[in-house]
């Protein structure tokens, strides 16, 4: 099993290595020259030069690329030009902001779809599993940032019972130290704030959470009644276990493997919806500070929140695969662990 | 089969979201009398109604008439995303039929780039495209069709894998026939329903990242009225005015809910194995 997993953490070295490679030709192939897409529109003739240096751009192709590696593997692309600070501390800043939220809209999607899916598969073409289908449809037919723009016209503008932006109200102060609003709170102990905490994030997360709910219950229904077709299923019928207990020691464990796989696949749609999610919100997390790089063409700072981006998405594929590992034996006897 | 399998409500309800958009596009100027980017400040924010001049969907903060801008919008995503669909469609069939069909080291490199395309989490790639390119509908083209390709080539990848070792395909290789007879006369036909109910699904995520990026400014240029930039300029002022985002978003909604009925309805009809699994 240690091996197996090795393996497939050994295999993310050239994937990374060939994201970085496109990354670096579509940055290569930009139109104009590139130490003038790498510097601010009023930067001075000896600054364009330090450019072309750290850049490597007065040498051959192949030696560019391997300064940007170098660069990269050092994370140190620069200042970003709209912020004048080092693009990965400020990366790194934003990042916790973007996980708070994201991870929350997951565990609220799926803790909602789930059970849902579950119900609507052993209620199979009664009105519960209509409506499953119905709204899963509509979840992914709804433009995530629409769907925020109608929230916050409802609970805010109208209802007045929530906040339409931001995570923290103006001129609340949080000692931070992991950048987790929530756990943050709670180290200092300030659980007074947990509140007004929870309801900055009630209204991002929702909306978040709205289009992966439909789909996942519907991928979670989907798997019920494939394991319930299995012929152990009916095995067990005949044994005469009762339904409860076919359910329990039967479909679930059984289903946990396509399960798992959708969590993964949504976590395509958990970054890129969250990107739109921050922007609505004012969020101030890593899609929001991409969203004003790409606004200002601050490329050094695009390139560093697209490889961060690329890289989280790669090493979480990772782990699902090796939660694989953990939760079904017969993947591990597959690969000879 | 039966009937009431072919018509049922999916394909019902789908084709009728679609054909009230289409008439929307086609129609929507001849309804309304108003001009998309004529601006009329003495009638701003007007409410929808019959008795305000014509604007019978209302106006926006500079006193557009929203039907005209909602008719122009969807023809700029239904012509973007079948763009996008095109091309990512024909070129992820050839390259994946080309790759299964030789085989050997040249299959493992086209697959190694497939993988690598396939790493970049959806939008970013197209994001970081439009970043360095500049914006321009062929960049966002581009940029939306760099990734739509890979299911495509998946298919006629595996497709091209089971035929090529089929007896017909070994008489037409000794008969001297070339690369591209073969995949065009004997893996193409055999892809061709597969490749249409991914189109469907990929033109619905294609109009809705479309929307997404003109939502962000970073799509269409602002002078185009699109349902997202219909969105995006008229965000600050929805409070009061509901309507200026109702409209362009139960745009992008119904079109891209009839693609997904649509596609699904298709899926169930020309497959169905998977329609026993998920019906």
């Amino acid at each position: 099993m240690v091996r197996a997993i090795a393996w497939r953490v050994a295999g993310v070295v050239p994937v990374l290595f060939l994201v970085t490679l496109v990354l670096f030709l579509l940055l290569r192939l930009a139109p104009g020259d590139a130490a003038d897409l790498l510097v601010p529109d009023d930067a001075t003739e000896a600054e364009i030069q330090r450019i072309r240096e750290r850049w490597g751009l007065d040498r051959p192709w192949i030696e560019q690329y391997a300064s940007f590696l170098l660069n990269l593997m050092k994370l140190d692309l620069g200042r970003s030009y709209r912020y004048g600070e080092d693009v990965f501390a400020l990366i790194a800043s934003r990042v916790p902001a973007t996980i708070e939220l994201a991870s929350l809209a997951l565990l609220v999607a799926a803790v909602i779809a789930i059970p849902l899916g579950i119900l609507a598969a052993l209620r199979k073409g009664k009105a519960l599993d209509g409506a499953v289908s119905v709204f899963a449809i509509a979840g992914v037919s709804t433009p995530t940032f629409w769907l925020g723009i109608l929230l916050v016209l409802l609970f805010s503008a109208e209802l007045q019972l929530l906040p339409s932006g931001g995570r923290l109200p103006y001129g609340v102060q949080l000692p931070e130290r992991t950048g987790l609003h929530l756990v943050d709170a709670v180290l200092a102990g300030r659980f007074d704030l947990i509140g007004l905490i929870l309801s900055q994030l009630v209204l991002p997360v929702l909306t978040l959470a709205f289009s992966m709910v439909g789909i996942i219950s519907r991928i979670t229904r989907g798997a019920i009644i494939d394991v319930a077709q299995e012929e152990f299923i009916t095995t067990s019928v005949a044994k005469g276990l009762t339904r409860g207990s076919i359910i329990r020691h039967h479909l679930l464990p059984n289903a946990t493997v396509p399960i798992t796989t959708i969590l993964g696949l949504e976590l395509g749609v958990l970054i890129s919806g969250s990107i739109i999610v921050e922007v609505v919100f004012s969020w101030p997390g890593l899609g929001t500070l991409l969203y004003q790089a790409i606004s200002v063409r601050d490329i050094p700072l695009v390139t560093g929140i697209v490889v961060t981006y690329t890289t989280l998405f790669i090493l979480i594929n990772v782990v699902i695969d090796i939660i694989y590992f953990a939760i079904d034996p017969r993947i591990r006897a597959s690969q000879g662990a | 089969m039966r009937k009431s399998d072919f018509l049922n409500t999916k394909f019902i309800v789908g084709i009728t979201c679609l054909a009230v958009i289409l008439i929307l596009a086609v129609f929507g100027n001849l309804i309304s009398a108003h001009d998309p980017s004529e601006q009329d400040l003495m009638s701003s924010l007007q409410p929808p109604g019959f008795s305000n001049g014509g604007y019978y969907l209302g106006t926006d903060h500079l006193g557009r008439d929203i039907l005209s801008r909602m008719a122009s919008g969807a023809r700029v995503s239904i012509v973007i995303a079948t763009a996008i669909v095109l091309i990512s469609g024909v070129f992820g069939v050839i390259y994946g039929a080309m790759s299964g069909y030789w085989g050997g080291v040249r299959d493992i490199v086209l697959q190694k780039i497939v993988e690598t395309f396939w790493a970049f989490p959806p939008i970013l790639l197209a994001l970081a495209i439009l970043a360095f390119f500049g914006q321009s509908l062929a960049n966002i083209i581009l940029a939306l069709a760099i990734q739509r390709w890979i299911p495509y080539c998946r298919i006629a990848r595996a497709q091209a894998l089971v035929l090529r070792n089929r007896e017909f395909v070994a008489a037409s290789q000794i008969m001297g026939a070339s690369t591209g007879w073969v995949v065009t006369r004997h893996i193409l036909p055999n892809l061709l329903s597969a490749a249409i109910v991914i189109a469907t699904f990929s033109m619905a995520g294609a109009i809705l990242a479309e929307a997404s990026l003109s939502f962000l400014g970073l799509g269409v240029p602002p002078e185009i009225p699109t349902w997202g930039g219909m969105l995006a300029e008229g965000r600050s002022y929805v409070v009061g005015a509901w309507w200026i985002a109702v409209f362009p978003g139960l745009g992008i909604f119904f079109t891209v809910l009839g693609l997904n009925l649509l596609g699904d309805w298709l899926r169930d009809l020309l497959d169905p194995r998977a329609a026993l699994n998920l019906r």
